[in-house]
């Protein structure tokens, strides 16, 4: 099943952007960012299933700094 | 054991921080670092005690609230990381060690300068005054503590605060006495910094502590190292809290903390204020009528005092007071400079120092009035064998 991972600089903002979405009502779990290309990211994202979009607009409205989001299986 | 030596730590702790420390380590895998479950459950926990420090702080950027070993490296990492070549610092006349060796070490090594304002008792007029006339055109930071380790006099910080924005002068507070026992709105306080124990008003485990930055002014790291995040740069990452968390936290001490700030936050910092205050005016007026025993302050109240005092019986070493309750009666109080000898030259007892008495949440009547039945009976009899 595809999900989206949004990706954050750190586990603590991760954390937070998940305990602040389950309030809103969008589900996720913390996961650590894959390999992108060549290079580790050591950066942790938020796994979610649906309304990505959604959680991404929520989040950058909370003040939320997001490095991207990726497609992935899993 | 009667113990009412928790300005230094609290004991006991609630039976909800040993069960939180014990039960951290059924996860105890490092947490910010790997992927697997355990990894992230245990990050999750230093999450939720961010989260209640801002609850309890009234604060809302938990990734601001950063986790340290205790105050004193709280304190260390503001004065050290924001401290250059040339800058002035004031201070109080009631400061702890871990506010001033820092700065005595920086004064040594010609980096900056200090002075230190008088408070007055019960004065904040004054003590404003003081602070005032201490600040210079380079003043970068004014370090002080909320309450005095040793006497319990309350700063008015708000007001310092105020004066510190008007003079664009950054502030630090150096919560230790207060938290927990104070209601403490960090953006009323107008502090850019305020550095916290967590195992003393906020009945947590040794060994942890936090620094919340409250301030676009953030501090050089004074530590370095790993922190699990952009680990293929050999900069130091720059963003909250990595910067100031380099290696493996104190899980087990925050799991407990965390529990602790809610074991404050159900009872209510002025509902504890209230009892322990309540014991200490007790234990002060019954002293009072005690003869020889000194008392250095005004009878405390609230509104200008923490819970806690100092007295000595004349012609008694106050070491020798300590040895006396403890050997005899199972009481424990703390005698002697308690690290703070500018409070000590300030109340003109640096030679001898004191009696330090604190009551905690669990402390009871009964426990107060074995102290002053013992000190009673030492006034009697001076030469007691111990």
């Amino acid at each position: 099943m595809e999900k989206q991972l949004i990706m954050f600089q750190n586990i603590t903002i991760a954390v937070r952007a998940k305990n602040i979405l389950e309030h809103a009502g969008i589900h996720g779990y913390v996961q650590k960012t894959p390999v992108s290309g060549n290079k580790p990211s050591c950066g942790y994202s938020l796994a979610v299933a649906d309304n990505a979009d959604k959680a991404v607009q929520f989040l950058r409205e909370k003040g939320f700094i997001i490095l991207g989001t990726r497609s992935v299986d899993g | 054991m009667i113990y009412l030596d928790n300005a230094a730590t609290t004991f006991p702790k609630p039976l909800s921080v040993k069960n939180a420390v014990n039960n951290s380590f059924l996860y105890s895998a490092n947490p910010g670092r790997a992927g697997h479950s355990m990894s992230i459950k245990a990050a999750q926990t230093l999450f939720d005690c961010r989260n209640n420090i801002c609850r309890l702080f009234n604060f809302d950027k938990p990734e601001n609230v950063i986790l340290t070993p205790g105050c004193t490296f709280a304190l260390n990492t503001v004065i050290k990381g924001v401290l250059n070549k040339g800058d002035h610092v004031v201070i109080s006349s009631l400061e702890h060690n871990s506010v001033s060796r820092p700065l005595e070490m920086l004064r040594e090594k010609g980096i900056i300068s200090y002075n230190v304002a008088k408070v007055y008792e019960k004065d904040p007029d004054k003590t404003i005054d003081s602070f005032r006339n201490a600040l210079r055109d380079n003043t970068k930071l004014v370090v002080c503590t909320h309450a005095s380790n040793v006497f319990g006099i309350k700063l008015p910080v708000s007001r310092i605060g105020a004066l510190c924005r008007y003079y664009g002068t950054l502030f630090c507070v150096d919560a230790a006495q207060t938290a927990g026992a104070c209601d403490i709105n960090i953006k009323a306080l107008g502090a850019d910094f305020i550095c916290v124990p967590g195992h003393k008003g906020l009945y947590g485990p040794m060994g942890t502590g936090f620094l919340i930055i409250n301030s676009d002014n953030i501090p050089e790291s004074i530590i370095d190292g790993g922190t699990g995040s952009g680990s293929g740069d050999l900069k130091q990452p720059q963003m909250l809290p990595d910067k100031f968390e380099s290696g493996t936290h104190n899980l087990h001490g925050f799991a407990g903390l965390t529990q602790g700030i809610d074991f404050v936050m159900k009872k209510s910092p002025l509902r504890i204020a209230q009892h322990e205050m309540r014991l200490t005016r007790r234990l002060y007026n019954e002293l009072k009528s005690i003869k020889d025993v000194v008392l250095y302050t005004d009878e405390p109240e609230n509104d200008h005092y923490v819970p806690l005092l100092s007295f000595n019986l004349d012609e008694v070493d106050p070491e020798r007071v300590a040895m006396y309750l403890d050997k005899r009666f199972g009481i424990a109080v703390r005698a002697g400079l308690h690290c703070s000898p500018l409070a000590h030259r300030a109340f003109g007892t640096e030679s001898v120092g004191t009696v330090r008495v604190c009551p905690s949440v669990f402390s009871t009547d009964y426990e107060i009035k074995k102290l002053i039945d013992a000190v009673f009976l030492l006034s009697k009899n001076k030469k007691i064998s111990i």
